[in-house]
């Protein structure tokens, strides 16, 4: 029937643009290879600055083992490449202990180890973990040649009774091949 | 129309700069012979904001009375009177002090505008005669007692250099030095009865 004609156009218009995003979202990418072998790593969606996770602990519940998660997720992506012949394995690790979260008041001593923050991954091909206060921390490895891309998701443990004020600190991914 | 596309993408980039929490990445890469390195740093930030809690006695908005009845046969002859009342009774209260934003100073006043409490005749018993103690006097020291007040103690903190997290209790006791004439001192906010305890961080 003509009068149904539009509104089924429009879903099948909709599922297909539905089906469109979803594969957008794949998470794992085949590339193709590549004789000079080549890695990369992007850690935050867009632009060069470096991203930050902000936590802001409400004053009834500091230390009370509520978590507390950060607004947004962080795209976390490494792609490597190399030759069919000559295949390589890229190893994804964090140092979450040479920059801890230390309050910035210049009169504090204070810091936040970093093994109070978790991650839970959206898809997993990054898996969910926790930073471990390690330099060297593995978190996953691949094989060339392919682009993997997930998105974390950061919570504070909030198990400190800790001093007031605001805590800073970096942790480092480094994405390599031995 | 061209000018207008171009005018609604700059508009569009500008807009999505400014929104807070928008994200930017940190990318790097590597290339050539192994071995490859690329790196990139996630920066965190946790607000913890200043926090002091303080109970005295009973939570709840409960204000405790604490009484002393010596009896006609020892009036004055130096023999402590223990108290009743308190939450925890016999003249026991609980304390709970919990601070993050540095050393914490107590300091009690009161409502006798320095003449001690009384008995609505013109007579009055100093804060002197009223002992306090502590159940840890080296965590959570209770200040002394006195008709001007002021009197202050600070509780070491218990981690680092700000942060006091106590649950102790206080203990009064009348000290029975001297005779006064009869009648009943103080009360429930009246004749000089109250102390107020003021915790405060710097």
């Amino acid at each position: 029937m003509p009068g149904h004609t539009l509104p089924t156009v429009l879903k099948s218009l909709l599922l297909v643009c539905a089906l469109w995003c979803a594969m957008a979202d794949a998470v794992v990418f085949n590339l193709n290879n590549r004789a000079t072998p080549r890695i990369n790593i992007r850690v935050g969606a867009a632009g060069s600055n470096i991203t930050e996770v902000a936590f802001t602990v409400p004053a009834g519940q500091i230390g009370d083992n509520n978590p507390i998660t950060a607004a947004g997720r962080v795209r976390i992506q490494v792609l490597i490449r190399a030759s069919a012949a000559n295949p390589l394995t890229g190893f994804l690790t964090v140092d979450s202990l040479s920059n801890p979260l230390e309050n910035t008041d210049p009169g504090s001593t204070s810091s936040i180890p970093f093994s109070e923050i978790s991650w839970t991954a959206r898809d997993g091909d990054i898996p969910s973990g926790a930073f471990q206060d390690e330099i060297d921390q593995d978190i996953v490895s691949f094989q060339s040649s392919q682009r993997y891309r997930d998105f974390h998701t950061f919570s504070y443990a909030n198990t400190l009774e800790i001093e007031s004020g605001t805590y800073e600190g970096h942790v480092i991914y480094t994405w390599a091949v031995p | 129309m061209k000018n207008i596309y171009k005018q609604i993408v700059t508009t569009a980039l500008l807009a999505a700069t400014a929104m807070p929490g928008t994200l930017l990445a940190e990318a790097t890469s590597d290339d050539g012979a192994t071995p490859l390195s690329a790196a990139a740093r996630l920066d965190f930030q946790i607000n913890i904001p200043g926090i002091l809690r303080f109970r005295v006695g009973s939570d709840a908005g409960t204000i405790d009375l604490v009484q002393f009845t010596p009896t006609a046969a020892n009036l004055g002859d130096d023999t402590d009177i223990d108290g009743t009342g308190g939450d925890l009774t016999g003249g026991e209260v609980t304390v709970d002090l919990f601070s993050n934003a540095g050393q914490i100073t107590i300091t009690p006043t009161n409502n006798s505008s320095g003449a001690g409490l009384d008995n609505g005749l013109g007579d009055t018993i100093s804060y002197d005669e009223i002992l306090t103690s502590s159940s840890d006097a080296a965590v959570l020291p209770v200040p002394v007692l006195s008709d001007a007040g002021g009197t202050t103690s600070q509780p070491p903190p218990t981690s680092g250099s700000r942060v006091t997290n106590l649950t102790e209790s206080w203990t009064y006791t009348y000290d029975n030095t001297d005779v006064y004439p009869e009648g009943t001192y103080g009360g429930v906010n009246t004749q000089g009865g109250r102390v107020t305890y003021t915790a405060a961080s710097p």
